[in-house]
């Protein structure tokens, strides 16, 4: 097993048991520096409770966190000084305006940020305009606009953001996007837990699954994919001519009129889709439309979701 | 630790409550003295016929003082537990304490801060209803005769100095108290609740005590937490022989207690996990 000082961040069997409920179970998963992990699962699986023990908001049970080579647990101030979190919705004191906010908490940071730090932050974000706005008087985006400011405020290493989405519009969500993006490149290293795949999947290198608070999958985003069934779509001049190849070569498929929506077998989809090609050249039946459609994240999440349920019950 | 006071400051400032309640203070240090000068004035005019005035007047004014700074003070008290209670809850309540905690202090440190705060509120609150009860005694009373002695060797400036040291002292022993209940809740209405009542009922408390120890003759007694609370080195009313305390038995004592109770608070803050919200 690789060091734990290879790794941005490392949870190591974490479990957390409350009021006689086992919320998580054995629990270990590693992000590596410079990528973006997404942390997905269904609501009550134990995401949060898992970003809340990576953060020391609480303890776990049993098992380790370690962030860039410290331990949570017993170097608290040194780890999380490489940590910039937004743990669920993000709080601030209503009674302050958003750059106030930020100023609190840029003074209780290790490295010196200035006044031209944080409007640098709000620019950012998008809050450029509302720094001087007392905080009770933004809407839930800004709220969240504001919580990922407060996170990035210090160049952390590491940064932990719950549902970070959560109540951003389509223009918020993009700026988002992008945000993450540039903070990789840089060599940040992420993860986001969220319930919207989608978001996930444009973003995440790597992916753990949580379900009933223990890892159901771990691994990257093509591999966590080829769970789901890959279809191909395949019109042919010779409709009946077709069935015939397709029974040869035991495939499940449909048809309607001349289309045929063909499940790829586990596998490379490429090779299949030469191979059906091939054999359909050989037998001289001309080919309209052969397109494959590969499993969305969304898919391929269900599949595996559903696999672990049927093993659950088994 | 210096950013972390200076930010738990800046919070309490920044909300009106804090201002709020110290105005409500001063103002009924200014209704004592307009009070204390009406019913002096009815009462010298209805015996003696004449306006007050002459040597008289001088005693008066340092009476004044004292009482006008008593009455402010004993609501500053009051109001330093309800911010006390406040400066943690008030992070659990409304999930500030997610952003607090997430930073690279220890909440050894966190808490220590939030009790200077508090401290500190407390002795600007105690210096500022002294200054404004000072001004009032000019107004109504007049400044003269407030530099005679009153007690212990002392003037009516020192004298009421020296009321802001033992009300601060007595009322950080209720603030460390204050601490353990709301180190542990997350209700600022029920911490606040749970503050006020635990004042009220440690004087009926303390006074028990008082009698077990002067019938039993169990003069240890006398080191329990509420008689040092009840103690007032300025006062000539106290307990006498070995039921007796000291300036620097209770001083020591009374350290010694606010110790005990933060660490208790420190020990619950910080094995707290922050919930589920």
């Amino acid at each position: 097993m690789a060091d734990t000082t290879d790794y941005a961040a490392s949870v190591e069997h974490l479990s957390k048991k409350m009021h006689y409920v086992q919320i998580l179970k054995d629990v270990t998963f590693s992000v590596g520096k410079g990528r973006i992990l997404g942390l997905l699962g269904p609501n009550g699986a134990g995401k949060t409770t898992t970003l809340r023990i990576m953060v020391h908001l609480m303890r776990p049970t049993s098992g380790t966190v370690t962030i860039m080579g410290e331990d949570v647990e017993k170097n608290f101030t040194k780890a999380i000084a490489h940590v910039g979190a937004m743990i669920e919705a993000p709080e601030f004191y209503n009674y302050l305006t958003g750059f106030k906010n930020l100023r609190l908490l840029a003074d209780m940071s290790r490295k010196q940020i200035s006044n031209e730090d944080i409007n640098a932050v709000l620019n950012r974000v998008g809050l450029a305009n509302h720094g001087n706005a007392k905080v009770k008087t933004y809407s839930l985006g800004m709220r969240q606009r504001l919580g990922v400011a407060q996170a990035i405020l210090h160049k952390p290493e590491v940064l932990l953001l719950d549902e970070p989405i959560n109540g951003l519009d389509p223009a918020g969500a993009h700026d988002f996007r992008t945000l993450m993006s540039d903070l990789r490149d840089q060599g940040t290293s992420i993860v986001i837990s969220s319930h919207i795949l989608s978001d996930i999947q444009s973003l995440a290198d790597d992916l753990v699954v949580l379900q009933h608070g223990q890892v159901t999958y771990q691994g990257t985003m093509d591999e966590l994919i080829s769970h789901g069934t890959n279809h191909l779509t395949l019109i042919t001049a010779k409709p009946d001519d077709t069935v015939v190849i397709l029974q040869k070569l035991q495939m499940r498929y449909t048809r309607k009129a001349d289309t045929f929506d063909i499940e790829v077998p586990a596998g490379d989809p490429h090779a299949f889709q030469k191979q059906l090609a091939e054999e359909l050249f050989n037998a001289g039946i001309p080919v309209t439309t052969m397109q494959l459609k590969q499993a969305s994240l969304e898919e391929s999440f269900l599949a595996l979701t559903k696999e672990e349920g049927e093993k659950a019950n088994v | 630790m210096f950013n972390l006071f200076r930010n738990e400051w800046r919070k309490l400032w920044a909300k009106k409550s804090s201002w709020i309640l110290l105005l409500i203070a001063a103002v009924i240090s200014g209704l004592t003295a307009w009070g204390a000068k009406a019913l002096n004035t009815s009462f010298t005019v209805g015996t003696n016929g004449a306006a007050t005035g002459g040597s008289t007047g001088a005693i008066k004014a340092a009476d004044a003082f004292s009482s006008i700074f008593s009455s402010g003070a004993a609501f500053v008290v009051i109001f330093a537990i309800v911010m006390t209670a406040i400066i943690i809850t008030e992070e659990f309540a409304k999930n500030t304490i997610k952003i607090l905690l997430t930073r690279p202090y220890s909440r050894h440190a966190i808490l220590f801060s939030k009790l200077l705060a508090s401290f500190a509120y407390l002795v600007v609150s105690l210096l500022t209803i002294y200054v404004v009860a000072a001004l009032f005694t000019g107004a109504f009373f007049g400044f003269g005769g407030l530099d005679k002695v009153v007690g212990h060797g002392m003037n009516s400036w020192l004298y009421g100095l020296a009321d802001v040291g033992v009300n601060v002292l007595s009322s950080m022993f209720y603030l460390s108290m204050v601490f353990v209940l709301a180190a542990g809740m997350r209700s600022q209405g029920l911490a606040i609740t749970f503050s006020i009542l635990m004042q009220l009922v440690l004087g009926i408390f303390s006074g028990l005590l008082d009698v077990l120890m002067t019938t039993k003759k169990w003069y240890w007694i006398k080191w329990n937490p509420f008689n040092l609370m009840a103690y007032n080195p300025l006062s000539s009313s106290q307990a006498t022989g070995a039921a007796a305390l000291n300036v620097w038995g209770w001083l020591i004592g009374l350290v010694i207690y606010i110790a005990i109770f933060y660490l208790i608070a420190d020990y619950i803050f910080n094995r707290r996990d922050v919930s589920l919200s």
